[in-house]
């Protein structure tokens, strides 16, 4: 007997599975044994692809090869759905973006073969040379990308290698997309420090940072499109340029207790090769720096003490006083001499949380959101804090400390059923804008916790009937607020902080960026508007759109 | 003049201003690279001159010359390399090399820096169906004669790129072998039972479990292993072939994996009760100096006994640690998962108890610090720490038999470890043997203070450089660890420090570079012209040590 079978998707609810089972125990007793034949197949070439391994949820043989033609058949098989699934190196698997989430089940008629597609990767391969041809070793390739990981658009490395001692590098396991390649050329043989400065007046050569095909910066880089299983052969000649030097005198510390100094290049890199350092008069020399824009940090370990103990000598952090520190922005186009970096605590922002949310959890717990402070500009980690402080801990109050001036975004992460009604520093609504610290003390981030939110549940539709898709909310008065729930058919969701929403079901929404009011709006006319108020619950349809951008 | 070690952070206990008085910077150091085969002038080679951390790097002519001028009297670590060539200081043997000393009457001026090809070896890692084998752990070995033996130690390791290749370039003329670890790539190791999360234990008190049927995955074929694999393609490491490898060569290794069924091992008898947490890990060991981390499955599957599944075939180290009270303790069990399919921990030899006190010299007791025993059989587990008291007794609650060495960690201060007595256990040196027949009681003896020796190796009567300097204990006891080594400088001179007190034989070795000097019948013929000396803590000593020459009767160690 044969039977007719259709096949699932292999990312399928929970409660998909839970029919599998149950139905499939119980026809197991009664039915006669069926076959799942296919093929696997390359989804670009369309060609078989042979030796994938071929994997069916169910008793009896489950895993099997396939040929040289790419088929697979499993036999023996009690009626039911069945979700094969194939993987193999240098594929990745997408078939659950090309498959139906729901699965009928087959018990009879003709048994239509299987073809289970396979993405194939791409690769970007070559060479770095030096201008006379030479190979140039252990050169950093990184192979970067536009991500919108939280509505924002951010430079994501997806892949780095280094060249061998032929030049040679390869980035395997790339997907389809659009890429560009960097060599952040830091140096690969570590850094060094003297105590000594020096006199020698050298003219240095050296690498800078280059973006392929061997510019300086993103805006002149040439993005590479690499389509699914394309082999994209890249030569790159880097040549050297005149490296500078960059000195100038640390005050504020006693440069005795140690200290440290970097300098930090516009994608993140720490590009100081050689560090001269007076301990006597703090004076410091970086030699060997590439023309561009850095952030020169410097920190002090005074903050530290050493402690005799059982198990030896352990450092004890003295946490009352925060490390001393000191970020300068630089230029250089030619040597910098005369810099004066004065370290000190930094700039700290108090927190003041109003707690209005009704007793949750009972009397005396804490209502806790964790807030980050991420630098804008220079790449730089965030400082977090969870606020607010246990009454123990409340003897020094809940704030960021050691922060630079400069511009932050400051973000909140709410630990229970509340949500941040309002987040204000001196007359900037955090919700809304950026903070912006100067030397001058500011004043303290409110933030207001309340748990009257609203609930909505979402369900995705077109042309009335249900439907896949990325969702989103979009809010137009605070773009920060706005959330993606990733790829659904529906979604419920609580908390939300009552005020007006844009429901928005986007096929292929995954790098969109939802929380950029410019891009949002044209998708704003087919979207659901909603009004949530107070604890109020809105259920309604949203109905598919389709991703308007080009870029995917 | 031993390497160069460049510091990472500005700490400033490493600060040290020169305080050399500034010379006249009037010296050169110049000379030219050539092709250590053909004698053929090295074009645009990277030549680089270093003191105190200052390198100063030049690119040599189309003739190979280079020219460092206005350097001031010192000893500059030069090392050159270049495209195609190994990167190497001058008159390079292993860590030391000849560093140039400039100053009056030094002629520093007719350098010839002999530069070697760099011999690479390349290849591919494919599986039995002729895929590449991506991630393949790829691992270079080849005797490392500068600490006088001819073990194989790891020289490089590097992983395969999506086409199963893998490339070693800038090698050293040697023997070389290779071992491959990987895991297939559709490999599912699974267990075959497992113990359900502590839901039914309220009840009776007892720890319940229930046991799951095969699950998902855990289909035979897909129950594989790829056993470590050495060029040629043998899973035997007496059987790897060597890749003997001349200067400037290229060799290229191919090696194909076989998947085997994973094996699956039952630890039986394992006393957790009380355990928060425990874990059991695998390795393998590679030429008893390398180890490779197993990928293995492990899971409790009832009270006390785990099942650890996935192994490879062979003779493996697992190391079961266990957390209780917040106290982890951990036990290796060298196992061989060909013949083995229950191990009862019980009926293992049981652990002991080793306790002792640790004096300073004139038996006052240390303010502080720790006594580790460091295992020398396994590498898995490396070994076991505790603080001392404040009387300077420490105690170990469960010590696996094994040898052990004794560290000592007392700070501040230069100790090192003088002198052990034990009772229940066998003595060498600082090396103990425990049985796991009885509890043993140490007593650790700490000197204080090193010593050097500096000098000049002169051969008929004039200063020679590139002659390998070795200081042995006259004892011939823990020849590996006390011994000191240098290569003299241009000038003649040497240096070695660290020296535990004690005596000595000093010797200057031309051309002896290849001797396996750890062995006593390699060393004798050369310990009668070696030249006793007593070193003392905290002291210098300086001498000057006439070179011997290559005994001739020595029998050369085929390459």
């Amino acid at each position: 007997m044969r039977s007719r079978f259709f096949v699932g998707a292999i990312l399928v609810p929970p409660l998909a599975w839970h029919f599998w089972f149950s139905s499939s125990a119980a026809q197991q007793i009664t039915s006669a044994s069926l076959e799942l034949r296919g093929t696997v197949i390359n989804s670009a070439t369309r060609e078989p692809v042979a030796r994938a391994l071929v994997q069916v949820p169910a008793a009896g043989q489950k895993a099997q090869f396939t040929g040289a033609d790419g088929t697979f058949v499993f036999t023996g098989l009690p009626p039911g759905n069945y979700w094969p699934s194939a993987r193999k190196p240098g594929f990745f698997d997408d078939s659950e973006l090309e498959r139906p989430v729901t699965t009928p089940l087959g018990s009879s008629g003709q048994n239509e073969p299987v073809v289970l597609k396979l993405l194939p990767e791409a690769t970007i391969f070559g060479e770095v040379k030096e201008e006379n041809g030479m190979p140039l070793e252990g050169v950093t390739v990184r192979a970067e990308q536009w991500q919108v990981p939280n509505g924002e658009k951010e430079l994501v490395p997806v892949g780095n290698a280094k060249t061998d001692d032929q030049g040679d590098f390869r980035l395997a396991e790339l997907r389809p997309g659009r890429y560009y390649l960097s060599f952040p050329l830091t140096n690969n043989g570590g850094w060094s420090t003297a105590y000594q400065l020096t006199s020698k007046k050298q003219e240095e050569q050296g690498y800078g940072a280059q973006f392929y095909p061997g510019v300086p910066d993103l805006e002149s880089a040439t993005v590479i499109e690499v389509k699914a299983g394309a082999q994209v052969h890249i030569v790159q000649t880097l040549s050297p340029q005149r490296l500078f030097q960059v000195a100038g005198v640390l005050r504020g510390a006693d440069p005795a207790t140690g200290l440290s100094l970097t300098l930090t290049n516009s994608v993140g890199d720490m590009v100081q090769k050689q560090v001269r350092l007076d301990p006597k008069t703090g004076q410091f020399q970086i030699s060997g720096v590439p023309r561009g824009a850095y952030l020169l940090e410097a920190s002090a370990n005074g903050g530290h003490r050493l402690r005799n103990t059982a198990s030896g000598l352990l450092r004890i952090a003295d946490e009352d006083r925060p490390p001393l520190t000191a970020t300068v922005p630089v230029r250089v186009a030619s040597d910098v001499s005369g810099l004066v970096v004065v370290l000190g605590s930094g700039l700290s922002v108090d927190v003041h949380v109003r707690d209005e949310v009704s007793d949750i959890g009972g009397p005396g717990v804490l209502h806790l959101v964790s807030l980050q402070m991420r630098p804008q500009g220079f790449p730089r980690p965030p400082s977090w804090i969870t606020v607010p402080r246990a009454p123990a801990d409340r003897s020094t109050p809940a704030r960021f400390e050691g922060l630079a001036p400069g511009v932050y975004s400051v973000s909140g992460t709410p630990h229970g059923p509340w949500y941040i009604a309002s987040m204000r520093c001196g007359g900037a609504d955090l919700l809304r804008d950026d903070l912006t610290l100067t030397t001058a003390v500011p004043p303290p981030i409110e933030v207001v916790l309340r748990d009257d939110g609203a609930q909505l549940a979402v369900k995705v539709v077109k042309n009335g009937q249900p439907a896949t898709a990325g969702l989103l909310l979009f809010s137009p008065d605070y773009p920060r607020r706005s959330q993606f729930y990733g790829r659904t058919s529906s979604f419920s969701v609580g908390n939300l902080a009552p005020g007006r929403y844009y429901v928005i079901a986007v096929r292929g929404a995954e790098n969109l960026e939802f929380r950029n009011p410019r891009v949002m709006e044209r998708y704003l006319t087919r979207a659901t508007q909603v009004i949530l108020g107070p604890r109020g619950y809105v259920a309604i349809p949203a109905e598919l759109q389709e991703r308007e951008d080009q870029q995917r | 003049m031993s390497a160069l070690v460049f510091t990472l952070t500005l700490l400033s206990a490493l600060a040290q201003a020169n305080s050399e008085p500034q010379g006249e910077a009037v010296y050169r150091i110049s000379g030219v690279v050539v092709d250590a085969l053909t004698n053929v002038p090295v074009a645009h080679a990277q030549v680089s001159i270093s003191r105190d951390n200052e390198q100063t790097r030049i690119v040599s002519g189309n003739d190979g010359r280079f020219v460092f001028e206005g350097l001031e009297r010192g000893k500059y670590l030069l090392s050159a390399t270049a495209t195609g060539y190994l990167e190497e200081a001058y008159n390079q043997h292993g860590a030391f090399s000849v560093a140039i000393v400039t100053g009056k009457a030094q002629d520093t001026e007719h350098l010839i820096f002999r530069l070697h090809p760099q011999a690479v070896i390349s290849g591919r890692v494919t599986d039995e169906h002729g895929e590449a084998v991506r991630s393949a752990q790829v691992a270079l070995f080849a005797s490392e004669l500068m600490s006088g033996s001819h073990s194989k130690f790891v020289r490089a390791q590097t992983q395969t790129n999506d086409l199963g290749e893998y490339r070693f370039a800038h090698l050293a003329p040697d023997k070389y072998y290779l071992a491959v670890e990987a895991q297939p790539w559709y490999a599912q190791s699974r267990l075959s039972a497992q113990m359900a999360p502590d839901s039914g234990s309220l009840g009776n008190g007892g720890p319940s479990f229930s046991v799951s049927g095969p699950r998902v995955g855990s289909d035979p074929t897909l129950d594989v292993v790829y056993p470590i694999t050495f060029y040629p393609g043998v899973t035997d490491e007496g059987s790897s072939a060597g890749l003997v490898l001349s200067a400037g060569e290229k060799e290229e290794a191919n090696i194909t994996l076989q998947a085997v069924p994973a094996t699956h091992l039952r630890l039986t008898g394992l006393n957790n009760e009380g355990a928060t947490s425990s874990g059991v890990g695998a390795s393998q060991r590679v030429f008893g100096t390398f180890t490779f981390g197993v990928n293995e499955v492990f899971g409790q599957v009832a009270p006390g006994e785990y099942e650890v599944a996935g192994l490879p075939p062979g003779e493996l180290t697992l190391v079961v640690t266990t957390n209780k009270a917040n106290e982890w303790t951990s036990r290796s069990i060298e196992v061989d998962s060909r013949s083995q399919g229950t191990i009862d921990a019980a009926a293992l030899p049981r652990t002991v108890k080793v306790v002792g006190r640790v004096s300073l010299p004139g038996a006052s007791a240390p303010t502080g610090g720790s006594l580790s025993l460091m295992s020398t059989s396994s590498t898995t587990l490396p070994g076991v720490t505790t603080p001392l008291e404040e009387d300077g007794t420490f105690n170990f609650s469960r010590v696996q038999p094994g040898t052990y060495r004794i560290q000592v960690n007392v700070s501040p201060g230069d100790y090192y470890v003088q002198k052990v007595v034990a009772k229940e256990a066998k003595t060498s040196g600082r090396e103990i043997v425990i049985t796991g027949e009885n509890d043993v009681d140490l007593t650790v003896t700490l000197g204080q203070g090193r010593g050097q020796v500096t000098g000049v190796v002169e051969l008929e009567g004039k200063p020679a450089a590139g002659v390998m300097v070795l200081l042995v204990p006259e004892s011939g006891r823990e020849m590996e660890e006390d011994s000191r080594m240098d290569e003299s400088d241009s000038d003649g001179t040497f240096s070695l420090g660290g020296i535990l007190p004690g005596d000595y034989v000093l010797m200057a070795i031309k051309d002896g570079w290849d001797l396996e000097w750890s062995k006593s019948e390699v060393l004798r013929p050369y310990l009668s012209a070696g030249q006793k000396t007593s070193i003392a803590a905290n002291r210098s000593v300086k001498v000057t040590v006439a070179a011997q020459s290559r005994t001739a009767t020595m029998e050369q160690k085929p390459r």
